[in-house]
């Protein structure tokens, strides 16, 4: 019986206290009577191998013991969906904001090589940190330690429309127009709603321009060709704030775009904040025009300069026409999707 | 990919779940320490792992459906069990609603 007792303490050593007596007790008479059972069968004693064979048969102590405790996963059926978005949108976020840093200290530091491996190796530390973190916190939101209310309190009304397509405002047929632009025409399919992928590239993108305007990525500006470059006129000076908090207006919606796509007002607010901010910025731009001069180094006659500025001069022109057009239309349908909303 | 087998297994497994317990508490009725319940279930077709069998007997005793006792049988001391006043009333309850589904299924069958 020395097999039985040791089985016996490996399974004990795994429960709780305060069961273990019972529980070892009970399994002692349960393997006592298959192995009684047995030899009523044989008719002799079993031998050692036989003994093992049965004890062997009711399962690893670690599987035993485990059919003790608590039932039921780490994260239930109900909490898992909430916890794989979580898990997907910190792991995105984190993979974007470690390639931004990446990219912007490959630009700084000489050693390339390893600020690629300190990259990885940063992003594989959050990875580990957030799945621990997240995973705590779900398994607290499954025992009911932590409640979330939304899960029980939403509106269907709430979430975001498939399409912009809403019923026009009575007697605002300028404001209809700006927010039908875009949308699709009566009886056709609903346009899509921006997808995960676009929200996330507008993000990177954003992000990295900002970076450039805030000066971390030491990129040439202007350079045209040989000897030949555009230098900013004075107001790009006085419009580096203003600009760079335009930035992060729509940094924040691409985040709102990922993050709280059921809050309709929201977005359509931060939104719209964007689009005025860019007519406004535009506005500034084009009172202070030429926004650029050109330095021509090398040797280059008079009618060629003179032709190369007025092309910039046009280029800028209508480059800050269509901006202030496009925002105009965007800031209507955002108003019109905030009065409809 | 599970194979055919496999889902129909996991099917049948979860089809088992719930009528082993009711299985289990119907022959609590009587009392009976977990080898002999064991074999009382066997002898009527139901089949039950051991393993399975004596954590299930302590949820159901947690969960106030069953009383147990450690007594001596056979110069070994034995942990009896049988349906509580609970259990009693529990069981009645999830007989009425097996028959009425059941019956339900029958006519689907």
């Amino acid at each position: 019986m020395d097999l039985l007792e040791r089985y016996l303490g490996a399974v004990a050593a795994l429960l709780p206290s305060a069961q273990r007596d019972d529980i070892t007790a009970e399994l002692r008479d349960l393997l006592l009577n298959r192995i009684e059972e047995k030899e009523a069968e044989l008719g002799r004693p079993l031998t050692n191998a036989e003994q093992e064979a049965i004890i062997q048969a009711n399962g690893h102590p670690l599987v035993v013991a485990g059919r003790y405790g608590s039932q039921g996963p780490l994260i239930g059926p109900a909490v898992y969906p909430l916890y794989m978005q979580a898990l997907k949108v910190s792991l995105a976020i984190g993979a974007l904001v470690t390639v931004i840093l990446t990219v912007i200290a490959l630009f700084n530091q000489p050693n390339q090589s390893r600020v690629i491996i300190q990259g990885v190796h940063n992003y594989v530390s959050l990875t580990i940190t957030v799945v621990g973190l997240l995973t705590i916190a779900g398994w607290l939101v499954e025992r009911g330690v932590v409640k979330l209310n939304f899960l029980d309190n939403w509106k269907p009304s709430r979430l975001p429309p498939v399409a912009p397509e809403l019923p026009p405002l009575p007697g605002l047929p300028i404001l209809n127009s700006l927010g039908s632009i875009g949308s699709a025409p009566a009886g056709a399919p609903k346009v899509r709603a921006k997808s995960r992928f676009e929200s996330v590239f507008e993000l990177v993108v954003t992000l990295w321009v900002l970076a450039w305007w805030l000066g971390f990525t030491p990129l040439p500006f202007g350079e045209l060709g040989k000897g030949v470059s555009l230098i900013p006129s004075p107001i790009w000076a006085s419009m580096h704030w203003p600009i760079a908090g335009l930035l992060v207006v729509q940094i924040a919606v691409c985040l709102a775009d990922l993050l709280l796509a059921a809050a309709v007002r929201v977005r359509a607010g931060l939104a719209l904040a964007s689009h005025l901010m860019i007519l406004a910025v535009v506005w500034v731009l084009w009172n202070a025009r030429p926004l650029f001069h050109v330095d021509v180094a090398g040797h280059v006659d008079a009618a060629s300069r003179t032709g190369l500025m007025a092309s910039i001069y046009v280029g800028v022109d209508i480059a800050l026409a269509v901006t202030a057009v496009i925002a105009m239309v965007s800031a209507g349908r955002e108003i019109w999707r905030l009065a409809r909303s | 990919m599970p194979n055919e087998t496999d889902i129909f297994e996991t099917l049948r497994q979860e089809l088992r779940r719930g009528s082993l317990i009711l299985a289990v508490l119907a022959q609590l009725q009587e009392e009976r320490y977990g080898y002999t319940l064991r074999r009382a279930l066997s002898d009527v077709g139901v089949d039950i792992d051991e393993g399975a069998l004596y954590p299930m007997l302590r949820r159901l005793e947690g969960q106030g459906l069953l009383t147990s006792e450690w007594r001596e049988e056979d110069k070994r001391k034995k942990r009896f069990y049988r349906l509580s006043p609970e259990g009693v009333g529990v069981l009645a309850r999830l007989a009425v609603e097996w028959r009425a589904m059941n019956s339900s299924l029958d006519k689907l069958l």
